[in-house]
């Protein structure tokens, strides 16, 4: 009964390549799930930060859930459950 | 001589041994600026259809952009232009070149080359001095070697050098032309053009002056675009740290990075292949000339079996295709391979892609032991990545040598359905974004000239993370759809959109990731300045749009002028119409019907006919490209 | 130092940092002759491509420049902010400076002009090069906190080292 949160922000040093997995009783808000998350301190910047003097998700930073990319839709009022598989990534650019 | 450019272009025909600097004529450079836009109409203009692409009949164009060799940002591309021999169509293919300053003050806006030498040749350009030399003691060289000679015969370590490798000398349909080494004027089979020429290298040295019509007014919007990228924090920071990887575990996440062969988008340990991994362990910013983003790396190896390993990049592209697409999370390996690539001069994208095609073949049991001449070609095996690179550069043994020709052709000759998991189109191995995932991808990809990849455009806005850049997705579609991935609903709008922008900055000379990495900091806009200030000759954002337009039509017509209708022209490989297991929950997102839709509404807006997609008489005069179409008299 | 002095500066190059773009060398030539030309660069950017290293040269405004030294007419000299700059009307021609220094930063221009970095005093402002330098391997810093500038960077490169980074 739990859900995945793959925590693959930058700089590498700090945060890199980190999985938490977070038990959910019952559907939880995107929002609360990743406000829950225990970042160490240094870290909540990461993904958090100050947009017109409210905490928001950092510029860039979008989520996805199961692979699907919420924040055109839902944002983080999406609903997760368990089994559920979220990424926090940056913009995705190629060449 | 003009300002900002330099008016005159280098003619070498290699069958009578003969070079001549000519004037550009302006209304070539009114009409098309410069780089990809005047490459793009003197093949037009120097070809009959049906030509051999491996013949003396196919030119082989190298373009500066107009701004090259000037302090705009990013301003250091060049486009190398000829018949591909991969897709018998239309290629353009475009390389971050250092060569690019010191042709410009050696005098020279671009080089047209025709004909075959009868014995291998370098040409080297000395200020306004052009000789062409013989090449014996190069050819067989890779492109580290031929470097170091180049340099040792002509005296002076800090020339500039341009060169193919054994894989251009051996015709392999996926040869590319190497700049300073390492960077590669990649797709299509241009080196392979090159060796057929029996041209093995171009040398540049310039010491003149690239002299600029308005120079307080240029100054202020070059620096000024500069700043302004500079700026973009968000883009900058992650282009700098992590180069064009910086998407690949984001692609990754959303299950849209090619994992064996595009049977799926996600590896478990994408991680290890990641830009940031490999930024962190292994690579170092470098960067093209005048820019502001850095994005290039070079990589060592400095432990371990691959120790000594020293290239440029990796790109996103080759961590993926000789990466994921094969099964591969060695990066130390991926690094050698891109080596490999690198000094062979071979398309990483297009090598990865025949590894990853030998594996599917092997994976369904369509090969036999003695086909494959021992290999293991299990997914995963780095050795088998790295012994195909090797191979298919020289044409060593028969398998490699099939490989060598594409996968278009490898499917055919292999058979057994093959076909179905050859992941190209036209003749040119897909690039490593899983369409499926992108609709706008999806029809830009299809609609490419040169093949089913991302360098006519990225629509990077309908992926967008930042609400500026999301709400310039919205406006330029015309719709919120934009910006839903599946929804086939806005996308002609800002696939055309974004094809006008590049293609204009391809015009220029400016790196498209300027374009969209960083939105609207390089603009239709700024480009005409940047260009009216420079060479003085007054072009508007409209007329400078309009340029972009008019590149991307006489590309189509190009190809259609080879006899192929959109049925043949505007297609994607077959895999991109099956489900994908790692895409919106299995379920298929891509149907012949859905692109259709796309493809017609496309034409629609472009003004071409809805159904057969070729451009109107109506529309051709409007771009002033009025009777090009089947006789060419304008 | 009293407030009303000026404050001694230094274009310090780090060449670990340099990525080989050349911008410096594009603007170098721009802002001083309003042309493109890396001749008329009072910077050099030496390449080796094959093995990925750029290394910007360019005057090191010596505290004791041989320049200085062996000029015959006293033409060079160093100005208030520490930078060593030329009397156009004392200076011959001998090329003598030329010869003297270590890093041949004093050349002569496509224009037969006497070229060499005078951290753009003779264009206004702080040096353009250091401005645009986006890789941060040319700085204009305050001499005083040269010291402190390049033990930080090496102090970083080793945290990151000492915590599993690498690369540069």
């Amino acid at each position: 009964m739990s859900v995945r949160v793959r925590v693959l922000i930058t700089p590498v040093q700090v945060l890199g390549n980190r999985t938490y997995t977070v038990p959910v009783a019952e559907p939880v808000p995107l929002g609360d799930l990743l406000r829950g998350l225990p970042l160490p301190q240094n870290e909540e910047r990461e993904i958090w930060e100050e947009q017109h003097g409210e905490p928001k998700l950092r510029t860039g930073l979008a989520v996805l859930v199961n692979g699907m990319n919420v924040m055109h839709s839902a944002g983080l009022d999406t609903e997760v459950h368990d089994g559920d598989r979220v990424s926090l990534i940056h913009g995705i650019s190629g060449g | 001589m003009m300002d900002g450019m330099t008016g005159r272009w280098l003619w070498v025909d290699l069958s009578a041994g003969r070079v001549e600097d000519k004037p550009l004529e302006p209304w070539l450079i009114k009409g098309y600026l410069g780089g990809r836009g005047i490459n793009a109409r003197m093949l037009w203009d120097l070809t009959e259809p049906g030509i051999d692409p491996l013949g003396p009949e196919n030119p082989l164009i190298f373009g500066t952009g107009s701004l090259g060799g000037t302090c705009a940002p990013n301003s250091g591309r060049m486009t190398v232009t000829c018949k591909s021999p991969a897709t018998n169509l239309y290629l353009k293919t475009n390389v971050g070149s250092h060569l690019v300053p010191d042709l410009k003050y050696a005098g020279f806006d671009g080089i047209t080359v025709l004909g075959k030498s009868d014995h291998p040749v370098y040409l080297w350009i000395d200020d306004g001095r052009v000789e062409i030399r013989d090449a014996g003691r190069l050819w067989g060289l890779d492109t580290r070697e031929t470097d170091r000679l180049l340099k040792e015969e002509i005296g002076d370590d800090q020339i500039k050098t341009l060169m193919i490798g054994p894989a251009g000398e051996n015709l392999v349909k996926f040869a590319s032309v190497m700049v300073s080494i390492y960077r590669a004027a990649g797709r299509g089979g241009a080196g392979a053009v090159m060796g057929s020429k029996n041209l093995k290298a171009i040398a540049v040295r310039g010491t003149g002056d690239v002299t600029i019509a308005q120079p307080e007014r240029f100054m202020e919007v070059a620096l000024s675009a500069r700043r302004a990228i500079r700026e973009d924090e968000y883009c900058w920071t992650r282009s700098f740290k992590f180069g064009t990887a910086q998407g690949l575990l984001g692609a990754n996440e959303s299950g849209s990075l090619p994992h064996n062969n595009f049977q799926d988008g996600y590896t478990e340990d994408a991680y290890k292949i990641s830009g940031e991994y490999v930024s962190e362990r292994f690579a170092h910013p470098e960067a093209c000339s005048s820019c502001v983003l850095h994005c290039g790396r070079f990589a060592r190896v400095s432990s371990g079996r691959y120790a000594g390993t020293f290239t440029a990049g990796p790109e996103y592209e080759t961590l993926a295709s000789l990466g994921s697409k094969c099964g591969i999370t060695d990066t130390e390996a991926i690094l050698k391979g891109n080596e490999l690539c690198d000094i062979l001069g071979m398309d990483t994208i297009s090598a990865g892609s025949m590894v990853s095609f030998a594996m599917e073949c092997n994976q369904r049991g369509l090969l036999t032991p003695e086909q494959i001449e021992g290999l293991d070609l299990s997914w995963g095996s780095a050795d088998a990545m790295l012994d195909l690179i090797r191979k298919m550069a020289r044409r060593e043994g028969e398998f490699a040598s099939l490989l060598a020709e594409g996968s278009r052709i490898a499917s055919q000759t292999i058979g057994q359905g093959s076909e179905q998991f050859a992941i190209q189109a036209k003749g040119l191995e897909q690039s490593m974004v899983d369409v499926r995932g992108t609709m706008s991808y999806a029809l830009a990809f299809a609609l490419n000239p040169r093949g089913p990849d991302h360098l006519t455009t990225e629509c990077l806005a309908e992926i967008g993370y930042t609400p500026e850049v999301r709400q310039l997705a919205i406006d330029v579609a015309g719709t919120e759809e934009g910006v839903d991935s599946l929804s086939p609903n806005g996308k002609p709008e800002m696939v055309a959109w974004h094809e006008d922008l590049y293609a204009l900055t391809d015009c220029v000379g400016i790196c498209v990731f300027t374009d969209t990495w960083s939105y609207t900091r390089i603009n239709f806009n700024n480009m005409a300045e940047m260009f009216s200030t420079a060479t003085g000759i007054e072009v508007s954002e409209d007329e400078a749009r309009r340029v972009g337009e008019r590149v991307m039509t006489l590309e189509r017509l190009f190809n259609l002028r080879e006899g192929l209708s959109r049925r043949e022209l505007d297609v994607l490989p077959p895999r991109m119409f099956e489900a994908s297991p790692t895409l919106a929950n299995g379920e298929r997102t891509l149907t012949p019907e859905k692109l259709d839709g796309m493809l017609e509404a496309y034409y629609a807006l472009r003004g071409w006919d809805e159904s057969s997609g070729v451009p109107t008489e109506e529309k051709l005069k409007a771009l002033e490209l009025g009777g090009l179409r089947g006789d060419d008299s304008a | 130092m009293k407030s009303n002095e000026q404050e001694r500066m230094k274009l310090v190059v780090d060449p670990d940092k340099c990525t080989g773009c050349n911008s410096c060398m594009l603007i170098c030539s721009f802002v001083h002759d309003k042309k493109f030309n890396y001749e008329r660069s009072r910077i050099r950017v030496w390449r080796d491509d094959a093995r990925g290293i750029f290394i910007p040269v360019v005057c090191e405004q010596c505290e004791d420049a041989p320049c200085i030294q062996v000029c015959p007419t006293g033409a060079l000299y160093r100005d208030e902010a520490g930078r060593v700059v030329r009397n156009a009307t004392r200076c011959i021609g001998c090329n003598e400076c030329m010869n003297v220094c270590p890093f041949g930063a004093i050349s002569f221009g496509p224009d037969q002009q006497w070229m060499k970095c005078d951290a753009c005093a003779s264009v206004g402002g702080d040096p353009y090069c250091a401005q645009y330098c986006t890789a941060g391997a040319l700085t204009w810093v305050p001499e005083r906190l040269i010291a402190r500038q390049k033990a930080g960077g090496a102090a970083a490169r080793k945290a990151a080292a000492a915590t599993g980074g690498g690369g540069r």
